[in-house]
């Protein structure tokens, strides 16, 4: 499977993951910021495609698996995600909302 | 061309244009007897054209010194707002060194997620049935719609 964003990273979202986006994203369309969250995320999804170990901050490492975990914040996110160096694959792991943010009034 | 080449083209054209008019009346005139009638009609059309010409010539310096006081002005704007863009990009790099340190104060807040629990067989099945993120903008459109 290609990169979906044509970035040096392939992101992968689980369905788990997806959900929650979708529950984040209708929370969104009712503060009235369904616009600034799409664009959020694509923000986000070109980091981590193109510069995962950049952007966020490392937390820890999984040797066995060959893992980083990292977070990277933007907006209102707390993004946590595992980068494959060798197999230049990012796993989401989970969005975050940060405190005392729009969508969670 | 801007108005003011224009203006100087223009102005350098009045002048020639006066030479040629004054050659045309020496050439009138060179075949006119001193009392000749038609001397005065000559010269009074002659005077007539050359008192357009000041006229005009006179129109046109008003028109390039407010070009030219236009220009200043404009100039001083620059050069004002050069100034504004050079502080607000001061402002630009205080303020980002100021975001980069809350983004440090946060994640040094923010409690470490728990570990991963995960083996690396279940992470490359999950690479292999894995959600793209075309499929996470197309629930966001969904919602869009929706909304």
């Amino acid at each position: 499977m290609a990169p979906s964003s044509g970035g040096a990273y392939r992101v992968v979202y689980s369905e788990a993951v997806r959900e929650r986006l979708r529950q984040l994203g209708e929370k969104a369309r009712q503060a009235g910021l369904i616009e600034r969250y799409a664009e959020a995320l694509r923000v986000i999804e070109e980091r981590l495609a193109n510069r995962p170990l950049e952007w966020g901050d490392p937390l820890y490492s999984f040797p066995q698996l060959k893992l980083l975990i990292c977070r990277g914040l933007y907006w209102v996110f707390a993004v946590e995600y595992a980068v494959h160096e060798g197999q230049r694959v990012v796993f989401l792991r989970e969005y975050r909302l940060l405190p005392r943010n729009p969508l969670e009034p | 061309m801007s108005q003011q080449e224009d203006l100087t083209r223009r102005l350098g054209e009045s002048l020639e244009e006066a030479i040629r008019s004054l050659g045309q009346v020496a050439e009138r005139l060179s075949g006119v007897e001193p009392n000749d009638a038609r001397l005065e009609e000559q010269l009074g059309s002659a005077l007539d054209e050359f008192r357009n010409m000041r006229a005009e010539r006179a129109r046109s310096r008003e028109q390039l010194a407010r070009l030219q006081a236009d220009l200043d002005e404009v100039r001083r704007q620059c050069e004002e707002l050069a100034v504004l863009v050079a502080e607000l990009r001061k402002e630009k790099t205080s303020l980002e060194w100021e975001r980069d340190q809350y983004v440090r104060s946060l994640q040094a807040l923010l409690p470490k997620p728990p570990p991963m629990t995960i083996t690396e067989e279940e992470l490359l099945e999950l690479e292999g049935r894995g959600v793209t993120f075309d499929q996470i903008l197309k629930d966001i459109e969904d919602l869009t719609k929706g909304a």
